[in-house]
């Protein structure tokens, strides 16, 4: 049986080492990656103690329970490095996707290692569709802080709608995939649909 | 069968007018016109339009499921506290009104405690119930800042929300048959309370300060809220588009009228 703690080490462990002989955003992308998948393995421990506390069962969980703390342990990091280490609009970016894609990264990896064969449409899908969706959650959660800093209105309620956009966003994704068909189709689609959205916006918001 | 017609063309017009006031407010928080009041009622709309989202997906894949606290809470959290945020920045001292933000505050309480009676979800009710309380108490001390109520107006908003919550409650002891016609009083009242609410806010849009058109206007949102909580299908429907529908009248009063845009300009 694999353990995914065993996997964390294997994968984290050289991404620390090789962190100390590089400077600058390298470090910062290498460091937010090591972030992002300890808080996918925190995640997955709370929810999977809330699920077995409430006894709600591993659908519903991933449906309701899942995006409301995958988020607020995404959201963590992002307000440490908001306001302890005050970083600027494109550090944070950095900094946020780099988290996103690091739980994207270990979810992935725990799934094909802990599962069974998989056909590569199924791969496929895995990336282009949960492991953008990581991403992308983090865009609009520091899409909407930096929108909030920049008009001088961040502030408790201003996180809270940020966080609100991200957990509603992965909440809808995974409503969409819970079920074959054409739901499931435009949930795969929708993380890279507003991939680009999100990128065009990015763009826009850097040149101002 | 008519109650899902009546969702999705419900939610097919909320989505057109909130993507509407959106980007009418984006528009103006470019143009630096109250850009922190905008903000905030901007990432209001897209709460309340991204949590229709949720809901109408929600409502077509799981019509038969309520779980006890969903994700779309955080968003109904998020945009209590928005719109909050966004009408305090139109008063600029604190709001004092403590014995009207009492009065909020139990009629606040009672309203959690129905909700935990109708829906049996305590968890979802106190928590999104608390940051309720919040805007509704902030609509009523901005309402008592700008003085838009006499002191008979004030009295009969109380015995209207005193009443609702004496009869909501008796309808938990009472047979169906008396039940019915309560409950139909209770619609009226609280159709009657919008209105009202409404057509003050809609006729303070021309002639009123900032401070009164965004008090009226936010607490018919509030109102609206409060009524579409204290509903059931269809009728629950009906006020869901009535609060969607106010955040034009709220955008508005924001907005300001020609003549201050003109002042503003000078």
């Amino acid at each position: 049986m694999i353990y995914v703690e065993n996997i964390l080490i294997c994968i984290v462990i050289p991404l620390i080492i090789a962190s100390f002989f590089v400077k600058g955003n390298v470090r910062s992308f290498s460091a937010s990656f090591v972030i992002g998948m300890l808080v996918c393995l925190v995640s997955a421990y709370i929810s999977g103690t809330i699920d077995v506390i409430g006894g709600i069962g591993s659908e519903q969980t991933s449906i309701y329970i899942s995006p409301m703390i995958e988020e607020l342990m995404k959201l963590l990091p992002m307000i440490f490095f908001l306001y302890i280490m005050e970083m600027n609009d494109e550090q944070l970016i950095l900094c946020a996707v780099s988290t996103g894609a690091g739980f994207a990264t270990f979810e992935n990896c725990v799934c094909l290692l802990t599962g069974d064969t998989y056909t590569f449409s199924f791969v496929l899908v895995r990336g282009l569709a949960v492991g953008v969706m990581h991403i992308v959650c983090m865009a609009a959660l520091t899409f909407g802080l930096i929108m909030a800093r920049k008009l001088k209105v961040l502030s408790i309620p201003s996180i809270v709608g940020a966080f609100s956009l991200s957990v509603t966003f992965h909440a809808i994704y995974n409503l969409l995939v819970s079920k074959p068909g054409i739901t499931s189709y435009i949930g795969f689609a929708l993380p890279v649909m507003t991939a680009v959205i999100l990128y065009i916006s990015f763009h826009k918001l850097i040149e101002e | 069968m008519i109650t899902d017609s009546i969702r999705v063309i419900t939610y097919a017009i909320a989505a057109a007018v909130l993507l509407v006031v959106l980007f009418k407010s984006i528009a103006d928080v470019k143009r630096k016109r109250r850009p922190i009041t905008m903000s905030f009622f901007a990432f209001g709309v897209i709460g309340i339009l991204v949590n229709d989202v949720y809901w109408w997906i929600h409502s077509l894949m799981y019509p038969d499921i309520r779980f006890p606290f969903s994700p779309d809470e955080i968003g109904a959290c998020a945009v209590y506290m928005l719109m909050s945020a966004a009408l305090l920045t139109i008063f600029d001292k604190p709001i004092k009104a403590l014995p009207h933000t009492a009065f909020t505050a139990a009629f606040s309480a009672a309203n959690i405690a129905l909700w935990i009676g109708w829906s049996g979800e305590w968890i979802k009710d106190i928590i999104s119930g608390v940051v309720f309380a919040y805007l509704l108490c902030t609509c009523v001390r901005s309402l008592k800042e700008s003085d838009v109520f006499s002191k008979k107006q004030w009295a009969a908003a109380a015995a209207a929300a005193l009443a609702l919550v004496c009869i909501q409650t008796l309808i938990f002891f009472i047979s169906s048959e008396i039940q019915k016609l309560l409950d139909i009083f209770c619609y009226i009242l609280m159709l009657a309370a919008c209105l009202y609410l409404y057509v003050r806010a809609l006729l303070s849009l021309k002639k009123s300060s900032l401070e009164e058109r965004t008090a009226l206007s936010f607490s018919a949102f509030s109102c609206c809220l409060v009524s579409m909580y204290m509903s059931a299908e269809p009728i629950y429907f009906m006020f869901s588009l009535g609060y969607t529908l106010c955040t034009v009248i709220m955008f508005l009063a924001i907005h300001g009228t020609e003549k201050e845009r003109c002042d503003d300009l000078r």
